[in-house]
C-alpha cells in the first residue's frame, strides 16, 4: 500500500503553485539566479525544489527567499562562466563538516537545534546521508529512501530486523516510525530519545500506565525498561529480552521456586508440565511486575 | 510500491478498492495492529489546496476501518502551521480466548464473576471440599468466547506560530484513549493460577509547548509539558474459580504477638492493584551559543515532577473471614511521588579542519519521594494475614500460633542519580577520513538497590572513511568496565531474604564490555552498491556467582542495491544474528527449623564442599545457556513505466529465529570465577541429556507481495495487490501443543490454572486488493 501519513504532523506536501518569478540576480556578489542555473540544472530544479518548503519564498528562512539555488550551492557567476574549472558546493559528495554546516544554517532549530555533538553528527553522518532534497524517494522528509524503515536500515539492520519478530511496535503496520522515539537529529536524553530525561522516562510517555509512582516498585523496571524488555522487538513475548522463567532468573536465585530448574520435564503438555513455566510463566501470579499500590504488593502478586 | 503521480496544482491522490483475504490459522495475529477484514477500502485520501498565501493539506487512510487515520494541515510559509490528526491503533491479540468471567467495570472496585450456579457447583457450602475436577467440564460448557482486543485512538493538534523570524511557539496537544482488555494473571496460591481479562480503560491527555528565540549566535529555548494519565480501573476483584467460599483455617492466626484469632487460609475473591492514575509536568530550558572557532556551548536544564492521583490504599483482602484480624495500615493513601532533575551541557568545537572535539556533561536525577511504607502484615493471596516478611528462609505467608513476627518490612523507593561525561575527539586528515577516540564516565547511585553505587568507564575508537563515490566505511570498538561493591550489610541482606549472596542483578553488576561495529559499502558505480556489516559485543558480568554470567552477540548482514534505470530498482539482504546468555544459579530449599544458618555459617560451608545445607550446596548449581539465532532475508524489485503504462513491484522477506535453552549442572567449562567453588552436581533434575534441552523456540514469517498497476491514463491508474504471509511457530509456553486452556497438576490430575487460551498460533493468509489510483 502506499504512504502513511505520519504521526505527527501530518505529510508535508508539494507547493500547489508555482513560485513568484526569481528576483533579479545581485550584482557583485557573484550570484546569477534561479533561472540561471536551471538553464542547465532543470532536472535538479524540478525534482525537489519547486513546490517543496525550499521554494517557498514566502518563508523568509527559505533559500527561495534568499539566493535560491546558490543559498546552498555558492555563488554560481564564476561556474557559470568555467563550470568544469570552478565547481560548486557538492553536498553529496563534499566533507561531513562541509555538509552539515551548509544545511545547519538554516536547520539549526527545533528539530535540529542539537545536532551539533548528537551521535550521528559525531559519527561523520552528514544531512545528506539520510536525505536528499533532488533526489529524495519519500513521500516527507526528503528521504534517500522510500521509508525511515528501509533508510535506518542502512546502518541498523539488526534493529530493523527486530521489527519482523512475534513480539513487536506497530512500526511495521505503519503506525509508529523509528522517529516516534527517536530524535535522529540530536536529543538531550539518551540515544537520541525524543521525549523525557531517562529511557523509563521515553517508554512511560506512552505507556503511562507503568510510570507509577508504586508504593511497591520493581526497581529495574524504573532504572530501565530495556533491562527486560527488547522495544525494537524480540521473538518472545511482551517484547521481552528472554523467555520467562529465565529471564527472570537471571536476577532472582532465592531459594524454592526462583531457582528451580524447569527442565524439558516441566514443560510441554506432559502431565509433569509446571505451570510456572506456562503462558505468562513468572508474570501469572507476580503480575504487577512493573510495581503494585496493593499494601501487600511486595512481591507483585497482587 | 506503485508509483504516485505527482500532483498537479489544486488536486489530490486517492486510493481506493476492494479487498479479500483468505486465512487460514490465527487470524489476530495476522492482523495485530491493522484491520484486514474484506470489503471496499479507502486505502489512501490526499487533498492540497492552496488559496491566498495558504497550503492546505488534508489526509485519509484506512478511512472506517480500526486503523483509520486522518490528518489535516494548514501552513502559511514563514509564519504558521497548524496540524490535526485522528489516529487509531488496534491490537488483536486473540479470537480464541475464553472465559468463565464476567465483567462489571462499571462497580468499584470492578469485579470479574463467575456466574453462582457454576460456583456452587465447585462448592455448594462453605463446608463442603471443593470439587475443582469439575472445572475443566464446567469451563467447556460455559466459558464464553471473546476476542482479546484493545485499541489506542490518539487525537492531536498542535500549531507552530513564527512570531517574527526569530521567535517561534510551538505548543502540541494530544489525548489518548486506550480500551480494551488485556490477558492478566492472578494468583490464588501456588496451585491456584488464574488468568482473567483485565479491563483497559485509560485515557492520556498531554500538553507540550515551547518557546523558542534564536538570533545570531544565540539560541533560548523554554518549554513546558504535562502527561495526565487516568486508569477507570485501578483495582480489580475477582471470583476464585477454585472454591466459592472462604476456607476457615484448622487453627487460629497470629494478629499480634500472642494474640491468636480465628482465620481464613483461601479466598473466594481476590483484589488485584492495577494501573494507578498519575501526572506528571516538567519545565525545561535551552540555551545555546556559537562561539569562536566554531564552537557552540548549549545547555539543558529540566525540572519534573511525578505524582499518583491520591488515590486510596485499598483493603489489605476482601476475604470478609479475614478482615477482623486485619490491622489498620501505616496511612491511609498511597502518596506516591517523585522529582526528577536533569541537565546537559554540551561543547562542541572545530577548532581547525583537521581536528573537532565534543564534551557532553549530563545529569540525571529521579528523586523519588514516596514515603516509605511499614508492612506489618502480609496478606497473601488475599488469604489469612501472616507476618510482614521479605523472607522465604523463615518467612511464612500464614503465621501459626507461635510465629516470630519480625516486622515491619519497608517498602523501597527507588532513586537514582547519574552522571554522564562524555569526551570525543576526532581528527580529519583528508576529507575522506576521520579517526575518532571518545571516552565516558558514567558514575550511578541508586537507593534500595544491592549495588549502590556503580561507576562504568567506556573508551571507544572510530574509524571512518565517507564521502567518496566509491566506497565507505565506518568502524567502532568499545571497550567498557562498569564497576560496583556489595557491601557486607547488603549481602547479608541478602541472604536474610533467601537470594544468594553472591547474586549480582545484571543491569548494575560489575561488567567489562566489548563491541566492534563494521560497517562498509562498495560503490563500483552510481548505480550498484554492496554493504557488509559486522556487530559482534561480549558482556562479561566478572563478579556474579550467580545470575547473568556473560552474554554475547554477533550480527553479520550483507545487501546489494541496483538501480541500472530509472525504470527499474532491485535490492536485497540478508543478516544473521546470533545472541548468547550464560546465566547461573543455584536450586536449593530453605533452611527450616533445625538447619536454619546464620550469614557466617553460610559462609564457612560455602567454602567446603558441604552438602548439608543446600542454600550453601555448591553441588545443587546450575546454568541455563540460552541461544538465539534469526536469519532475515528481504528482497525487493520495482518495475516502472513497462510500456508507459504498467508499474510492477515484488518484495519478499522472510525472518527465522531459533531459541534453544539447555540446561548444564555442575562446573561450566571455562566459566569458573575465583571465588568459585567447582563440584560435581548432585541435581536429580535434568538427569538426562534430553531433559537438559528445553525444546526449541522457533518462528518463521515469510511475508511476500506483488503490486501491479496499469495507468490508464496520466493520472488514473487501476491495480492490483497481492500478499501472502505466514507465520509458523513452535513454543514451549505458548503454543496450543503446550498450552491448553486448562493446565492440570502434574500429580493428581487436579487443574491448578485457569487460562484464557491466548496462545502462539500460525496463519497463512493470502489478501488480495483491486485498487484505482486517481
Amino acid at each position: 500500500p502506499s504512504g502513511r501519513l505520519e504521526a505527527s504532523p501530518p505529510a508535508e506536501k508539494p507547493a500547489l503553485t508555482q513560485n513568484p518569478p526569481q528576483a533579479a540576480p545581485q550584482a557583485g556578489v557573484g550570484y546569477v539566479g534561479e533561472d540561471t542555473c536551471a538553464t542547465c540544472h532543470e532536472a535538479q530544479q524540478q525534482k525537489g525544489y519547486k513546490g517543496t518548503p525550499h521554494s517557498a519564498k514566502a518563508d523568509p528562512r527559505s533559500p527561495a527567499a534568499k539566493q535560491s539555488c546558490e543559498t546552498c550551492h555558492g555563488p554560481g557567476a564564476k561556474h557559470v562562466e568555467d563550470p568544469a574549472a570552478n565547481k560548486l558546493k557538492n553536498l553529496k559528495t563534499g566533507s561531513a563538516t562541509m555538509i552539515n554546516e551548509t544545511c545547519t544554517t538554516c536547520h539549526n532549530r527545533g528539530e535540529h537545534a542539537l545536532w551539533d555533538g548528537s551521535q550521528h553528527e559525531t559519527r561523520n553522518l552528514s544531512c545528506t546521508t539520510c536525505h536528499s532534497v533532488h533526489a529524495a524517494k519519500s513521500e516527507k522528509f526528503q528521504l534517500k529512501e522510500a521509508s525511515q524503515r528501509e533508510l535506518c536500515a542502512t546502518c541498523h539492520r539488526d534493529k530493523i530486523a527486530k521489527l519482523d519478530r512475534s513480539g513487536h511496535m506497530p512500526v511495521r503496520e505503519g503506525k509508529m516510525t523509528c522517529t516516534s522515539c527517536h530524535n535522529v537529529h540530536g536529543a538531550t536524553n539518551t540515544r537520541l530519545l525524543r521525549k523525557g530525561d531517562s529511557v523509563a522516562e521515553l517508554c512511560t510517555s506512552c505507556h503511562a500506565d507503568k510510570r507509577g509512582p508504586y508504593l511497591w516498585e520493581h526497581a529495574p523496571g524504573r532504572d530501565g525498561c530495556v533491562t527486560c524488555h527488547d522495544p525494537h522487538g524480540s521473538s518472545n513475548e511482551r517484547m521481552l529480552v528472554a523467555k520467562p522463567p529465565l529471564l527472570c532468573q537471571r536476577c532472582h536465585v532465592a531459594t524454592r521456586h526462583p531457582s528451580t530448574i524447569y527442565d524439558a520435564q516441566a514443560v510441554g503438555s506432559a502431565s509433569s508440565a509446571s505451570i510456572r513455566v506456562y503462558a505468562r510463566s513468572c508474570v501469572a501470579c507476580h503480575s504487577a511486575i512493573h510495581g503494585s499500590n496493593h499494601p501487600s504488593g511486595q512481591r507483585f502478586i497482587r | 510500491q506503485a508509483t504516485v503521480p505527482a500532483t498537479p496544482p489544486g488536486t489530490g491522490t486517492i486510493d481506493v478498492g476492494i479487498r479479500g483475504t483468505g486465512l487460514s490459522g490465527d487470524a489476530a495475529r495476522y492482523e495485530r495492529y491493522r484491520d484486514l477484514r474484506n470489503g471496499p477500502f479507502l486505502e489512501g485520501l490526499r487533498w492540497d489546496v492552496e488559496k491566498s498565501d495558504w497550503r492546505l493539506n488534508v489526509g485519509a487512510d484506512h478511512a472506517g476501518w480500526r486503523d483509520q487515520r486522518f490528518g489535516a494541515r494548514a501552513t502559511k510559509p514563514g509564519r504558521v502551521k497548524a496540524w490535526f490528526l485522528w489516529d487509531q491503533i488496534p491490537m488483536l491479540m486473540a479470537t480464541s480466548t475464553r472465559t468463565l468471567f464476567v465483567e462489571d467495570f462499571t462497580t468499584e472496585p470492578s469485579a470479574l464473576t463467575i456466574d453462582p450456579a457454576i460456583r456452587a457447583q465447585i462448592q455448594a457450602s462453605a463446608s463442603a471440599t471443593p470439587n475443582v475436577s469439575l472445572l475443566p467440564a464446567l469451563f467447556g460448557d460455559n466459558a464464553v468466547g471473546f476476542d482479546t482486543r484493545g485499541r489506542r485512538h490518539i487525537a492531536q493538534g498542535g500549531f507552530e506560530y513564527i512570531a517574527t523570524p526569530d521567535f517561534t511557539l510551538r505548543a502540541v496537544y494530544q489525548r489518548t484513549d486506550r480500551q480494551g482488555v488485556i490477558p492478566y494473571g492472578a494468583s490464588f496460591g501456588h496451585s491456584s493460577l488464574v488468568e482473567f481479562p483485565a479491563p483497559i480503560k485509560h485515557t492520556l491527555n498531554e500538553f507540550d509547548s515551547s518557546a523558542e528565540f534564536s538570533r545570531d549566535r544565540f539560541l533560548l529555548r523554554a518549554g513546558y509539558s504535562g502527561s495526565w494519565f487516568h486508569n477507570d480501573n485501578t483495582t480489580a476483584a475477582i471470583d476464585n474459580p477454585f472454591r466459592s467460599f472462604d476456607a476457615l483455617a484448622s487453627g487460629n492466626c497470629t494478629v499480634a504477638p500472642g494474640v491468636t484469632a480465628p482465620c481464613s487460609s483461601a479466598p473466594a475473591r481476590g483484589q488485584l492493584s492495577l494501573s494507578p492514575s498519575s501526572a506528571s509536568f516538567t519545565v525545561s530550558g535551552l540555551a545555546s551559543v556559537k562561539l569562536p572557532s566554531r564552537s557552540r556551548l548549549t545547555w539543558y536544564v529540566s525540572v519534573g515532577s511525578l505524582k499518583d492521583a491520591g488515590d486510596a490504599l485499598m483493603a489489605q483482602t476482601i476475604n470478609a473471614a479475614n478482615t477482623t484480624l486485619i490491622r489498620p495500615l501505616e496511612r491511609t493513601h498511597v502518596e506516591g511521588e517523585a522529582r526528577t532533575f536533569s541537565t546537559n551541557l554540551n561543547l562542541v568545537s572545530r577548532p581547525s579542519r583537521y581536528v573537532d572535539f565534543s564534551m557532553r556533561f549530563r545529569t540525571y536525577d529521579y528523586d523519588n519521594r514516596t514515603p516509605e511504607f511499614a508492612l506489618t502484615q502480609r496478606v497473601a493471596y488475599d488469604n489469612a494475614p501472616g507476618v510482614g516478611s521479605y523472607s522465604t528462609l523463615g518467612g511464612q505467608s500464614l503465621c501459626p500460633v507461635g510465629c516470630v513476627i519480625t516486622g515491619p518490612v519497608h517498602s523501597e523507593p527507588f532513586g537514582v542519580v547519574r552522571h554522564t561525561l562524555d569526551f570525543d575527539v576526532r581528527v580529519t586528515p583528508m576529507t575522506a577520513v576521520a579517526a575518532g577516540i571518545g571516552f565516558t564516565r558514567l558514575s550511578e547511585e541508586r537507593s534500595h538497590r544491592f549495588f549502590e553505587s556503580t561507576t562504568e568507564n567506556l573508551l571507544r575508537v572510530t574509524f571512518d572513511s565517507v564521502g567518496n563515490q566509491w566506497f565507505s566505511l565506518r568502524t567502532k570498538y568499545e571497550h567498557a568496565e562498569r564497576r560496583g561493591d556489595v557491601t557486607e550489610e547488603a549481602s547479608r541482606e541478602l541472604f536474610n531474604i533467601g537470594e544468594q549472596p553472591g547474586i549480582r542483578q545484571f543491569d548494575i553488576a560489575s561488567r567489562d564490555r566489548d563491541r566492534v561495529t563494521i560497517l562498509g559499502a562498495v560503490m563500483p558505480r552510481a548505480d550498484l552498491s554492496f554493504t557488509a556489516s559486522v556487530a559482534a559485543g561480549k558482556d562479561d558480568y566478572t563478579q556474579s556467582l550467580f545470575g547473568l554470567r556473560d552474554n554475547t552477540h554477533r550480527v553479520y548482514s550483507v545487501g546489494a542495491d541496483a538501480t541500472p534505470s530509472e525504470q527499474f530498482n532491485v535490492g536485497l539482504s540478508y543478516s544473521f544474528e546470533r545472541y548468547k546468555a550464560l546465566s547461573r544459579s543455584r536450586q536449593a530449599s530453605p533452611p527450616t527449623g533445625a538447619s536454619t544458618i546464620s550469614y557466617e555459617t553460610f559462609l564457612q560451608l560455602s567454602q567446603l564442599t558441604s552438602t548439608t545445607v543446600q542454600v550453601a550446596d555448591a553441588s545443587r548449581n546450575w546454568a541455563s545457556n540460552g541461544t538465539d539465532r534469526v536469519h532475515s532475508f528481504v528482497m525487493s524489485a520495482a518495475v516502472t513505466k513497462i510500456a508507459d503504462k504498467v508499474d510492477l513491484d515484488f518484495s519478499y522477506d522472510t525472518n527465522r529465529s531459533e531459541g534453544i535453552y539447555n540446561y548444564i549442572t555442575g562446573p561450566v567449562a571455562d566459566r569458573t570465577l575465583p571465588d568459585e567453588v567447582v563440584v560435581d552436581t548432585t541435581l536429580t533434575n535434568c538427569n538426562t541429556p534430553d531433559n537438559c534441552k528445553l525444546p526449541p523456540v522457533t518462528s518463521r514469517l515469510d511475508r511476500g507481495t506483488v503490486g501491479l498497476t496499469y495507468w490508464i491514463s496520466q493520472r488514473v491508474g487501476v491495480g492490483m495487490t497481492y500478499w501472502h504471509e505466514r507465520y509458523r511457530v513452535t513454543d514451549f509456553t505458548l503454543d496450543a501443543e503446550s498450552s491448553p486452556v486448562l493446565v492440570r497438576s502434574n500429580t493428581s490430575n487436579v487443574p491448578v490454572a485457569v487460562l484464557l487460551g491466548y496462545l502462539y498460533r500460525p496463519y497463512t493468509a493470502n489478501t488480495v486488493w483491486g485498487r484505482l489510483f486517481v
